[in-house]
């Protein structure tokens, strides 16, 4: 976290390492669909394209990697890094989201 | 978080990194958890197979099952919403009002027609109702909670049903209520509710009472009214009688027996015959609904009395017409018939009685009046024959007037039988009726009675015919027996005899009163003959008087005039007729002739005497006295006619005033020694005093005293000359001056003074005070004092008083000269003559004087009267206006 917060505030800054993130989603499920677009928007928005890395597991198609990872419910957003942050729902809460991916700096 | 993972030997770094570990897991799974609550999650993985299971379709298939529940439930409450508005609707709208309970007795529901009822809703519980009303038995007794038929049916779990209730609502109105209340059980019997109906019965309960009410005035009228009622059955039983109708029957009614034992009634038709049960008026009524109105009958009593009724009856139907009995109203009318027969009889009695009074007022002769007459007697009292007899008391024989009888009779009209004790008149004058029972009992001609007998007449009345208590005759009806007479012949036989009686008597009037206008026409006749020849004897006395008569109409025209008139004025009688009376008289006399005629046609005057001057057709003025008399002929006192009466008076006038003449101078002789004394009385005076004169004159002394009394005494002497030489003197109108009437009487009392002392006649003089002058003729006044003194004086031979006075009148204004002498006095038959001319009780008088006397008052516009009284003395009284 201490690494989080020492990175710029800026959008473009790439000091940091890239954000690597992994969202299941259970087809096109409403929920789902909700969490991609909400996570987008907010990635879009604040961080620059190269700085983040997203993976979107369907876990009709591939149900063996949700018990890797111990998804249990979907839509899941994971964060990978040292640990993983899991984040359950359609990401509707910006702040939260916020927050748990350790954005908040960059929040104007 | 496998438990394994938590038994691993872990340093503080892991272990901080554990923990740390295990706080964000938390944290995650409560995010998660929320997730998922929130709907956020899409789908669940098994964490076994991680087979996932996607969260929308158990959403869908749960959502569907609840909407197909949703929906059931919605058409069900619909379903019940709509059956219960029904319900509500049903309960409101029925006509009974309805309480429902739930199943401890709370008062759920009421419909409208139970608010409507009571008045008010009800609420609360069936144990404490809320409500405005009070309720009660309807003995008055008030309802306690658990006397309610609802409160009953909760606690008795059965139906309680028609319980009378008195409603006394809030607004005052009561109402009677007929309640049931039902307990409603579920399955397994258990009571979930109590409804409670009730209908408001007032208006029924009112009708009810009504009728009751009805029913007993109804009882009441039919046990008290006069008639007699009886209620018969269909099968004509009697079923009911009234008190009236038992005491019409007056036997025992045959209650419920059949129509058969009606013949015990003893009911029979008017006349007389008995009636079939079946023919009765109430068998028909009941029978054959026929309405039968004012039926007589008859009904026989067991004591043998038959009493007339008059009977109604009429069938009883029900609604739908059926016959279900017959009333019948029965009048005992007996009472009513009888009078209605007598009144009948009286009315016949009446009307023949007219007849009999018209007969007698129109018939001229007594056989006509009982030809009419009898018959009429024989319909009223019915017997054999009927006749009238009259009496002829100077032949002593009875004579048969009329007769009337069943059969030919023998004994007829004009039949006359000697008068004898067998009519026992005294008797028949009482004018009582006389019955013979027995004709052979009486003192009658054999033959007689055998004719009678003939005509089967056994019996007989008499009725006296009386008129102003005079017996006229007999009415006499004979018949074959007395017992079958009417109760009130006596009243009919004495009113009829009355009524002939009269017409008898009227007839024997009208005889007499055409003898009587026969004799009054002869009289008639011959005073009329008498009449005729008065008149003759009357036209001879005017024809032959030898006073001039004349008849005159209203103006004075001449009518008629005998001869003797004629003569006196010259004139024929053709000559006089038309013309008017006064046009014959001396021009200066006509107008005083016109105004007294004028004042006998204005009825001032009845007549008038008069003497008057005349003209004759020869040119000689003549005098006459003329009496005209008024003749009044009708009420009204205008003159019709006049009567003058006309005498030559001429040559008896000459003699009469050559009379007064010679009475003057026979006064003046009878004044002679008077006056010689009169005169001499003066002249020794006027002697006297001249020698006194004489004598003292030479001595040198006044004598002018004594001068001046022979001076007036010389005057008096002068005056009396004077007064002797007027007397003899013929009479002229002298011309009136005011004069001292005391100083006159005073004059002439002093002529007299002689006189009078030698009658010893004491004269007292008593002067009236302030005596106004007196318009007079002075020598004349004197010679009617002188003329009532000497009188007077010649009234009293042996001496005696007389009063002289003279008094003040005022109404009218003169004055009274009175003397009064107690001398001889005057005979009352004499009296009014004294004034006469020629009256005189004196030998030497020539009666002129007082008659003189009287006319110079009179000149005088003055009266003279007297009053006498034989010993006592007369008073004369002059008066003479001032």
């Amino acid at each position: 976290m201490k690494s989080a917060n020492s990175l710029s505030s800026q959008k473009n800054s790439h000091t940091s390492e890239v954000l690597n993130l992994r969202l299941y989603v259970a087809g096109k499920s409403p929920n789902s669909v909700h969490a991609l677009n909400n996570l987008r928007a907010i990635c879009q928005e604040l961080l620059a394209d190269d700085s983040w890395q997203l993976e979107v597991v369907d876990i009709f198609s591939n149900p063996k990697r949700a018990l890797e990872d111990k998804i249990l419910v979907t839509p899941t957003l994971l964060k990978l890094g040292t640990p993983d942050v899991r984040i359950v729902g359609d990401l509707s809460q910006r702040e939260r989201v916020l927050a748990a991916l350790d954005l908040v700096r960059y929040e104007e | 978080m496998k438990a394994d993972h938590l038994e691993e030997p872990i340093d503080e770094l892991t272990k901080e990194k554990r923990i740390e570990d295990l706080a964000r897991q938390l944290v995650e799974t409560e995010a998660a958890l929320q997730a998922l609550t929130t709907g956020q999650v899409d789908a669940i993985l098994d964490p076994d197979s991680g087979q996932p299971l996607l969260l929308s379709e158990a959403q869908i298939e749960l959502r569907r099952t609840h909407d197909e529940l949703m929906q059931q439930v919605r058409e069900r409450t619909a379903e019940l919403a709509h059956s219960n508005l029904l319900l509500q609707a049903l309960i409101d709208t029925i006509p009974v009002g309805a309480l429902i309970t739930d199943s401890v007795g709370k008062i759920i529901s009421t419909n409208a027609t139970a608010r409507n009822i009571l008045g008010s809703d009800v609420r609360g519980t069936v144990e404490a109702p809320e409500r405005d009303y009070t309720s009660y038995f309807p003995n008055g007794t008030r309802l306690r909670p658990q006397d309610y038929p609802l409160a009953r049916a909760l606690k008795e779990g059965r139906s309680v049903h028609d319980v009378e209730i008195l409603i006394r609502r809030a607004d005052g109105d009561e109402r009677t209520i007929l309640v049931s209340a039902s307990p409603i059980q579920n399955s397994s019997g258990e009571t979930v509710s109590v409804i409670a109906v009730f209908q408001d019965i007032t208006k029924q309960k009112q009708n009810q009472i009504r009728l009751e009410n009805e029913q007993a005035r109804l009882r009441t009228i039919i046990e008290n009214v006069p008639e007699g009622i009886v209620v018969v059955d269909e099968q004509c039983r009697i079923l009911l009688t009234n008190p009236a109708a038992d005491k019409i029957y007056n036997r025992p009614v045959p209650f419920g027996q059949e129509l058969e034992s009606h013949a015990s009634l003893s009911l029979c038709y008017p006349d007389g015959r008995p009636y079939e049960p079946h023919d009765l008026p109430l068998t028909r009524s009941a029978m054959d609904g026929v309405t039968i109105k004012g039926h007589e009958m008859l009904i026989d009593w067991p004591d043998g009395q038959r009493r007339d009724l008059l009977v109604n009856t009429a069938p009883i139907r029900k609604e739908d017409g059926e016959i279900i009995g017959a009333v019948g109203a029965f009048q005992d009318i007996s009472d009513h018939k009888q009078s209605q027969r007598r009144l009948e009889r009286l009315l016949r009695r009446l009307e023949i009685l007219h007849s009999m009074d018209k007969v007698i007022l129109t018939a001229m002769a007594i056989d006509e009046m009982l030809e009419a007459v009898l018959p009429m007697i024989r319909e009223l009292v019915p017997c054999q024959r009927a006749s009238t007899i009259t009496f002829d008391w100077e032949a002593g024989e009875v004579v048969l007037l009329g007769v009337n009888a069943e059969v030919e009779t023998q004994l007829k009209k004009g039949l006359r039988l000697p008068l004898d004790e067998g009519w026992s008149l005294n008797k028949l004058t009482q004018e009582e009726i006389r019955l013979v029972e027995d004709l052979s009992t009486l003192d009658l001609p054999p033959s007689l009675v055998e004719n009678l007998r003939d005509e089967e007449v056994h019996s007989f009345i008499s009725v006296p015919l009386v008129a102003q208590g005079e017996l006229m005759g007999l009415l006499n009806l004979g018949m074959q027996d007395l017992s079958r007479l009417n109760p009130d012949y006596q009243d009919i036989l004495l009113q009829m005899a009355d009524q002939l009686a009269v017409g008898i008597q009227q007839n024997r009037l009208q005889d007499e009163l055409q003898r009587h206008t026969q004799m009054l026409e002869e009289l008639v006749e011959r005073r009329t003959a008498a009449l005729r020849a008065s008149e003759a004897r009357f036209r001879t006395v005017f024809e032959d008087s030898i006073i001039g008569i004349a008849l005159l109409d209203m103006q004075g025209r001449f009518i008629d005039c005998n001869l003797a008139l004629q003569e006196i004025l010259g004139y024929s009688e053709e000559e006089l007729r038309g013309t008017v009376i006064t046009t014959y008289l001396h021009p200066d006399d006509i107008v005083a002739e016109e105004d007294l005629y004028q004042a006998l046609s204005n009825g001032e005057l009845n007549y008038y005497q008069d003497e008057t001057r005349f003209i004759r057709k020869d040119g000689q003025v003549r005098w006459s006295g003329l009496t005209i008399t008024r003749i009044k002929r009708t009420m009204d006192s205008k003159l019709n006619f006049a009567i003058a009466m006309m005498e030559d008076i001429t040559e008896k006038r000459a003699s009469q005033e050559a009379l007064i003449q010679t009475e003057r101078l026979t006064i003046a002789g009878r004044l002679g020694a008077s006056l010689a004394h009169e005169i001499n009385n003066p002249l020794q005076s006027v002697i006297g005093c001249l020698g006194l004169a004489e004598e003292i004159l030479d001595e040198g002394v006044e004598v002018r005293r004594y001068l001046e009394i022979a001076m007036e005494e010389l005057e008096r002497a002068a005056g009396i000359v004077e007064q002797l030489r007027d007397l003899g003197r013929e009479p002229e109108m002298q011309k009136k001056e005011l004069a001292d009437l005391n100083a006159l009487l005073e004059k002439t009392l002093l002529l007299t003074r002689k006189r009078c002392q030698n009658y010893g006649v004491e004269v007292n003089w008593s002067p009236a005070t302030d005596l106004p002058l007196i318009p007079l003729v002075r020598d004349r006044i004197q010679q009617v004092l002188l003329n009532i003194l000497l009188n007077a004086v010649d009234a009293m031979p042996n001496g005696g008083q007389l009063q002289v006075s003279t008094t003040l009148t005022s109404q009218p204004e003169g004055v009274h000269i009175r003397f009064a002498d107690n001398g001889v006095g005057i005979d009352p038959d004499k009296l009014p003559q004294i004034f006469a001319p020629f009256y005189t009780t004196q030998p030497q008088g020539l009666g002129l004087g007082l008659y003189i006397s009287k006319n110079i008052v009179e000149e005088h516009g003055g009266t003279i009267d007297v009053e006498s009284q034989i010993g006592e003395g007369t008073t004369f009284t002059v008066w003479l206006p001032s």
